[in-house]
């Protein structure tokens, strides 16, 4: 049974993020001298240990990939071909618990060995309450996933969930999206926007951070990058949910504005976050103009007949390299228009030529 | 190539998935009327509609009153409604704002959405998700988006599935309206379609890929 959950949930998991994994661990280990690796880490460990602040980021990052897993695996868990794993529910409570956190230690295995590593070297030098602190973290957020898969199998709906009671938005397209979001990817949308702030906020603390738009626009980098699960998930939607809407007496240029205005809502909290904290007023439609940019050619890159996350995800990496160059380059209002006028390109050329078609995930 | 002004025509249309060629139509005009699409499971009848809906891309061209689905795509699908045969819709929203939404596009008047509320009884539940719908219920609510506004051409994929019988009679009676407007409706349905009064039923048949009257 545990094969199964492991064939059928953990594997898609991996091949999910396979690229966000590789990217991570290419700026662990693949930056560092091979023969520099060990120190480099024991020193990273040891700033952690030794600081609450730096050791509160890592917890939070960990809490993050939690949120993203039990996200990822409930949004499998609704689609009809994983049904079968409701079946789960007939076993023990006991049972079940155990073979979600067997499924949770396997998802979790990158995180799991860096918070042994910690707490190996923790131990070591006797700061006990620091090993611990780790290890207790590591238990609650297995349990916790697990308890969340629980739910979701007994009930086929959590009982723990951000709901957002009574919602009616008006029937406009740009807030199909946005409802998609509060119904469906309310942790994705968490996680994306607390990492997101983190990314803003945190390049905000460098000294020059108020007189230099392009400190905020670095953390907005990052930011962006954090956004490639909606992106995916909304090109999901329009071929699945809203292939419907294709017969509808709308101009591919009319699409793509209301795509443009779908992006400017999703990115409203870190435009507003960039414009309270940059003192000129530039800051936030230079934010806008770039990151709706930035969003927009992803979309677009994925008119194709075939597509899948791992292509967004390779994409998103070269495209967040660019931004950011072009960011340090001071080349962030042209950057952002050439990116721009490429994603009408893309969308204009593509759009009607292909069918709706399910990605592959 | 003949063009047929007042007619809805398919000229040199084909579609292929991957390799496989699905539909492959030299050309084929249908008149205003009722046309019952027929064809076994896998002929290509939801295709063809998605293709002539706009849904599918294809080659060859589709028009209706010269215009044309290639070259005025917006004008085209504006003559254009499509009811599927599996309706998907967004599971979180409601069928009020589906249909809301579809009222705005086909600029049709509120009092519509209320006369065919009551006709199909959806009032009930037209404000809860979709998610909650039997597919019964969401097979009214699509059918009432096919029908708002005042289209000349609408493409009903298996509208008879999953509908009760006072719908299936209302249903009936929405076709007979449309076409004293002078609409061109296609079915496609495995039961026996009934002639509508005053407007005889031509069958036609997906035969090898093709369209042919039966």
């Amino acid at each position: 049974m545990t094969g199964i959950l492991l064939r059928s949930l953990a594997r898609p998991f991996y091949e999910r993020h396979i690229g966000l994994l590789a990217f991570v661990c290419f700026f662990m280990f693949g930056i560092v001298e091979p023969s520099q690796i060990i120190s480099y880490h024991l020193s990273l460990i040891l700033a952690a240990l030794q600081s609450p602040v730096f050791l509160g980021l890592i917890m939070l990052a960990w809490l993050l990939y939690t949120l993203k897993s039990i996200s990822f695996t409930r949004q499998l868990l609704s689609e009809p071909s994983h049904e079968f794993i409701y079946s789960l529910a007939a076993l023990p409570r006991l049972q079940q618990l155990k073979l979600f956190i067997i499924y949770q230690v396997v998802v979790q295995e990158p995180v799991l060995i860096y918070a042994l590593m910690m707490t190996g070297v923790a131990i070591y030098h006797q700061w006990w309450l620091t090993g611990l602190a780790i290890l207790i973290t590591q238990i609650v957020l297995l349990a916790f996933a697990a308890w969340q898969y629980y739910l979701t199998i007994q009930a086929r709906q959590p009982r723990w969930s951000l709901v957002f009671p009574g919602v009616q938005l008006p029937a406009f397209y740009p807030l199909f999206y946005i409802q998609k979001i509060f119904a469906d990817l309310k942790l994705v949308l968490l996680a994306t926007k607390i990492f997101g702030w983190c990314a803003i906020v945190g390049f905000m603390q460098i000294e020059s951070a108020t007189s230099d738009v392009r400190i905020p626009l670095l953390g907005f980098a990052f930011a962006l990058l954090g956004h490639l699960t909606l992106i995916f998930e909304f090109r999901k939607t329009e071929d699945t949910q809203l292939d419907w809407t294709r017969a509808l007496p709308w101009s591919v240029g009319y699409r793509w504005v209301l795509l443009l205005l779908t992006y400017s809502l999703i990115l409203l909290p870190e435009i507003l976050v960039i414009s309270v904290r940059f003192p000129e007023w530039y800051a936030g439609p230079v934010a806008w103009w770039s990151g709706t940019a930035f969003c927009m050619l992803l979309h677009s890159l994925l008119y194709r007949q075939t597509w899948s996350m791992d292509q967004l995800i390779r994409q998103g990496f070269v495209l967040f390299l660019l931004f950011f160059g072009m960011a340090t380059a001071r080349f962030y209002l042209w950057g952002a228009g050439i990116t721009m006028g490429l994603s009408w390109i893309l969308m204009n050329r593509n759009f009607l030529r292909i069918d709706p078609s399910a990605p592959k995930t | 190539m003949i063009v047929y002004p007042n007619m809805l025509s398919l000229q040199k249309v084909s579609k292929r998935y991957q390799t496989e060629t699905v539909l492959s139509i030299d050309q084929f005009q249908f008149e205003k009327g009722l046309y019952w699409i027929k064809g076994v499971n896998g002929a290509g009848k939801t295709t063809l509609f998605k293709v002539m809906s706009g849904i599918l891309s294809f080659e060859g061209d589709v028009s209706f009153e010269n215009v044309s689905l290639k070259n005025n795509p917006v004008d085209f699908r504006q003559r254009v409604s499509y009811a599927p045969a599996e309706p998907i819709y967004p599971t979180y929203l409601t069928g009020f704002q589906l249909l809301r939404f579809m009222q705005r596009i086909r600029s049709a008047n509120h009092q519509q959405i209320n006369e065919f509320q009551e006709l199909f009884n959806t009032n009930e539940y037209s404000n809860q998700p979709i998610g909650t719908y039997s597919s019964g219920m969401l097979k009214k609510i699509s059918l009432i988006m096919a029908f708002l506004g005042n289209c000349p051409i609408l493409l009903l994929d298996e509208p008879f599935i999953t509908l009760d019988v006072t719908s299936v009679r209302h249903l009936y009676s929405l076709i007979s309206d449309r076409l004293q407007t002078g609409a061109t409706i296609l079915v496609s349905t495995h039961q026996p379609l009934e002639s509508v009064e005053n407007f005889p039923c031509r069958t036609i048949g997906i035969q090898e890929k093709t369209l042919v009257y039966l």
